[in-house]
């Protein structure tokens, strides 16, 4: 328990400075490997907690297919640095970080206050038991939420046609 | 009271009338301005001429009892209903046969008068629509309907005296009718009110036996008075009075028909015929009824002092006409309502033929209407001169002619009667004389003495065709005798017993008074009186015609009196007294509100609010710069707002 | 503090801090890697809650969720590049044509 809420807290602190530096760099490509970073570890803390499922998917789709998508765009625009992005004492800065102060204020007082309800079954010898984490998902999707999976399908070549129609250069 | 559809069918013949003039022949013809004359006229004479041989039939079964009908119920609100229920009883009935049958003849007169006018049809509609609002005036059992025709007649007025309205003077004369009418209107309706407050229902019935009821006590002084005044300052409007009488002179604009109807048969008499159904009301308020009196004296004397100045010959009938009315209401003010409801009626007969007779007159001379160029008619003219001399005989008070009754019983009643007063007497006396005097002077200048035509005139001077003629006589004929409907008592019963018709006819609705043969006011007898006063009305009348034989104004025969003829050839100057008093403040008033208060305070608040808002547009406009992630920002604060208030206030 | 709070103040902050980069930066490319950030963040919320109370329902939701972040990124992508082709730059404030 000792151990794994000491490595929960260095992932934590790892992609929460990756964060701040993803909110203040002024290269766009460091912005971009700052969130590669913080997709990493976002992906060990689900190791940690046993979600292996839901990690190797972070990896592949995440970090390894959204991020690229986003580093070749970046290269395809030949984005530079873009000069003084923006400066820390606008009141547009000022009157953003208040909100962000606020909500992070009142959030985190709930999370403390809060009480969770362990009214779940599955927990992880069940889990064990049945297969492992990977089986009792894709048991649960296909026959549950087997609905949803096909209309994401769907969004999934909606977005592709979008994207494509999108991008296109206009024929004369 | 018996129900009968009688007096609605006399009520729907001239509506009839006005509606084939007005609608179905011009829908017809396919356009206004298309009727010939006797299209017109038989669409409207012979309705109204069917309405009196109703009116006939209605005043037979009326001896027995009042007939009435209620057509449907109009008005309902809350405690206060006023049904359109229609009543013919003895007073009505009379008035209405003076209605129906000297507006018959005037249609016949209109059709040969104005044989070439090319708005005909206009004219016949309007006609139709005056009966139709006359007679509902008459008719109506309920104080409202009685308005409805009031105000009725007042729009009639309006548009006929205006009808010519091409020219400003004759459309400015019919507007002045229709206001100075309504001046007197709001007393009529703050009447109407009071009565309301008072009983609590306006309809005649009710009242009278209200008033019957009251004669025991149990009424508020203050108020029935006022109610009275009130009542009397509507009938000043419509009938004439001071101070609402200046626009009787003006409105002889009209054609000369309408003239005769409407201010002098018909119109003008609808206040003395409101006073004479309420007299029940009226008799409680012995202080208002001095006021009518001394008002309808004060008013006669008036105006016979300016008619004798007058060189018009409408003119002149126009002053005489509202100095008649003032004897109306002296009657009614002394108390002698009968009396007041004769004399409506003698007058109905000799002022109409008066006013035709002039315009039989007006038609020879080509429309020349100044006396001082008429002259000599006598042998021209003979049968219009005939019967004109009959009607000036009969309102100079000449014995034996109608107007020597009716005039008689208003002068003996003024001392006769308990409610009378020697005041009211001696200016009835002097007003009588100078009756008889600018009469005779009307007679002379046109009729007698040397012609003074000019060349062109005397050329088409020919005596009216037949269809005027009729008329005329006709109203010779009732002018003459219509005064045996009300012979006295005292002359009644040296010849064999002839009772005074008039007054046992009205006695169920209009009450007597007895006059006693010795007056109280005046220790005169009535046989002194009325010698006196036919010796009066003869000397004067003669003199009349004498002296004005060869001359035109008093002036000429007085001349220090030049001065004084001139304040009353502008009729004391009194319409220019109210334009500076009255209408010019008003003007001025006016324009400060439309000038100042409309276009600056009005105007200015809206134009203001629509600028303002504009301007408050254009500020707030600019908070969008076409950033997408100022959006964004204001959306997050407010929802960190929001979450942290939704928070905070579960946790609280 | 229980199990679940760390990882749940850390998506909190992930969170703001995406959002605080939605809201400042003015590079576009920025903007929507920090919306993607903010899903990210909501995704861990969603797993660690799920994984301490024992129900999988939070996993599958973020199986869809990240399928469809995968898909949203592609489009915002090409509406980027329309973007840089219509107004000659990434930058956010270069696209004014709705000021008022």
């Amino acid at each position: 328990m000792v151990e794994v809420n000491i490595l929960v807290g260095v992932i934590a602190v790892f992609c929460a400075v990756l964060a701040l530096v993803m909110l203040f760099a002024k290269e766009a490509l460091t912005c971009a490997l700052s969130l590669l970073g913080i997709l990493l570890g976002t992906a060990a803390l689900y190791a940690v907690m046993g979600e292996h499922f839901v990690a190797t998917i972070q990896l592949v789709v995440y970090a390894g297919a959204i991020m690229v998508l986003f580093v070749f765009s970046i290269m395809l625009l030949n984005v530079q640095k873009t000069g003084d992005d923006f400066k820390v004492g606008t009141p547009r800065f000022a009157l953003a970080a208040v909100a962000g102060l606020a909500l992070l204020g009142v959030g985190g007082w709930v999370i403390l206050d809060f009480v969770p309800n362990f009214g779940g079954e599955w927990t992880p010898e069940t889990v064990a038991q049945l297969g492992g984490n990977t089986r009792v998902l894709s048991h649960a999707l296909f026959s549950r939420h087997f609905v949803a999976f096909e209309a994401v399908s769907l969004a999934l070549i909606v977005a592709l046609v979008g994207a494509v129609t999108l991008a296109k250069r206009k024929l004369n | 009271m018996t129900q009968s559809n009688l007096p609605l069918i006399i009520l729907l013949l001239p509506l009839v009338g006005f509606l084939l003039n007005g609608v179905v022949i011009p829908w017809a013809q396919k356009g206004f301005g298309k009727t010939t004359v006797a299209q017109a006229a038989s669409a409207s004479t012979i309705p109204l001429f069917l309405a009196f041989i109703v009116g006939l039939i209605a005043f037979g079964q009326v001896a027995h009892a009042p007939i009435g009908a209620t057509a449907f119920s109009w008005l309902q609100i809350g405690s206060f209903s006023v049904d359109f229920a229609l009543k013919i009883d003895r007073l009505s009935a009379v008035l209405v046969l003076i209605i129906t049958g000297v507006g018959t003849l005037i249609h016949l007169f209109s059709a040969s008068y104005l044989a070439e006018e090319p708005g005909i049809g206009r004219y016949y509609s309007y006609l139709s629509l005056f009966c139709f609002s006359m007679l509902l005036l008459v008719l109506g059992n309920e104080l409202p309907l009685l308005f409805f025709g009031w105000e009725g007649v007042g729009l009639c007025s309006y548009l006929l005296i205006g009808f010519w309205y091409t020219e400003t003077e004759k459309a400015n004369a019919g507007k002045k009718a229709f206001v100075t009418n309504r001046v007197g209107d709001l007393g009529f309706l703050i009447g109407a009110f009071l009565l309301y407050k008072m009983i609590g229902s306006l309809n005649f019935d009710v009242m009278t036996t209200k008033f019957a009821m009251w004669k025991t006590g149990g009424y508020d002084q203050f108020l029935v008075t006022a109610t009275c005044l009130a009542l009397f300052v509507g009938a000043t409007g419509k009938s004439a009075q001071i101070p609402l009488f200046v626009w009787l002179p003006d409105a002889m604009s009209g054609p000369t028909p309408v003239s005769a109807l409407i201010h002098a048969a018909t119109m003008v008499t609808a206040g003395v015929y409101m006073i004479a159904r309420l007299n029940g009301l009226f008799d409680l308020a012995p202080d208002a009824l001095t006021v009518v009196a001394y008002i309808g004296a004060a008013t006669a004397l008036f105006a016979g002092t300016i008619a004798i100045a007058q060189k018009d010959i409408k003119k002149v009938l126009a002053y005489s006409t509202v100095s008649q009315l003032g004897f109306m209401f002296m009657a009614c003010g002394v108390g002698a309502y009968q009396t007041a409801v004769f004399h409506l009626m003698t007058h109905a007969f000799f002022k109409a033929l008066l006013f035709l007779g002039s315009g039989s007159v007006i038609h020879a001379c080509h429309h020349e209407q100044d006396m001082t160029k008429m002259g000599g008619l006598k042998k021209y003219l003979p049968h219009t001169h005939f019967t004109m001399l009959i009607g000036s005989l009969a309102i100079s008070g000449i014995p034996f002619f109608s107007g020597f009754f009716s005039k008689d019983e208003i002068l003996y009643s003024a001392i006769a009667l308990p409610g009378g007063h020697a005041g009211v007497f001696y200016i009835g006396v002097a007003t009588a004389a100078l009756t008889a005097i600018y009469t005779g002077r009307m007679m002379a200048m046109t009729f007698y003495g040397e012609e003074r035509l000019d060349h062109h005139t005397k050329e088409h001077l020919h005596e009216s065709p037949g269809l005027m003629l009729f008329p005329l006589y006709v109203l010779a004929g009732l002018a003459a005798l219509g005064g045996l409907l009300g012979v006295p008592h005292l002359m009644g019963d040296y010849l064999g017993h002839m009772p005074h018709m008039l007054s046992h006819w009205l006695d169920p609705v209009v009450p007597a008074r007895a006059l006693p043969l010795m007056a109280i006011k005046l220790p005169l007898h009535e046989a002194v009186v009325m010698i006196g006063s036919s010796v009066l009305a003869i000397f004067c009348f003669a003199l009349g015609i004498l002296l004005f034989r060869r001359h035109q104004t008093v002036t000429d025969l007085v001349h220090a009196f030049a001065p004084l003829e001139k304040v009353l050839a502008h009729k004391y100057y009194i319409d220019e007294l109210y334009a500076a008093v009255i209408l010019n403040p008003l003007q001025k008033l006016a324009k400060l509100c439309a000038e100042v208060i409309d276009r600056l305070g009005v105007d200015g608040a809206v134009n203001g609010f629509g600028n303002g808002a504009r301007r408050l547009g254009d500020r707030l406009r600019l908070i969008q710069d076409g950033d997408v992630q100022t959006a964004a920002l204001w959306m997050v604060t407010g929802l960190a707002i929001a979450v942290a208030g939704i928070l905070l206030l579960a946790r609280i | 503090m229980s199990a679940v709070a760390l990882p749940q103040l850390l998506a909190l902050f992930l969170f703001v801090v995406g959002m605080l980069i939605v809201l400042v930066r003015r590079n576009t490319i920025v903007l929507l890697l920090g919306v993607e950030l903010m899903l990210n963040a909501a995704n861990l919320s969603l797993v660690s809650f799920s994984n301490n109370m024992g129900m999988i329902d939070g996993q599958i939701q973020v199986f869809f969720v990240i399928t469809i972040a995968a898909a949203e990124s592609a489009v915002g992508l090409s509406i980027l590049v329309n973007l840089y082709r219509n107004f000659g730059s990434v930058r956010t404030d270069r696209a004014r044509t709705l000021q008022g």
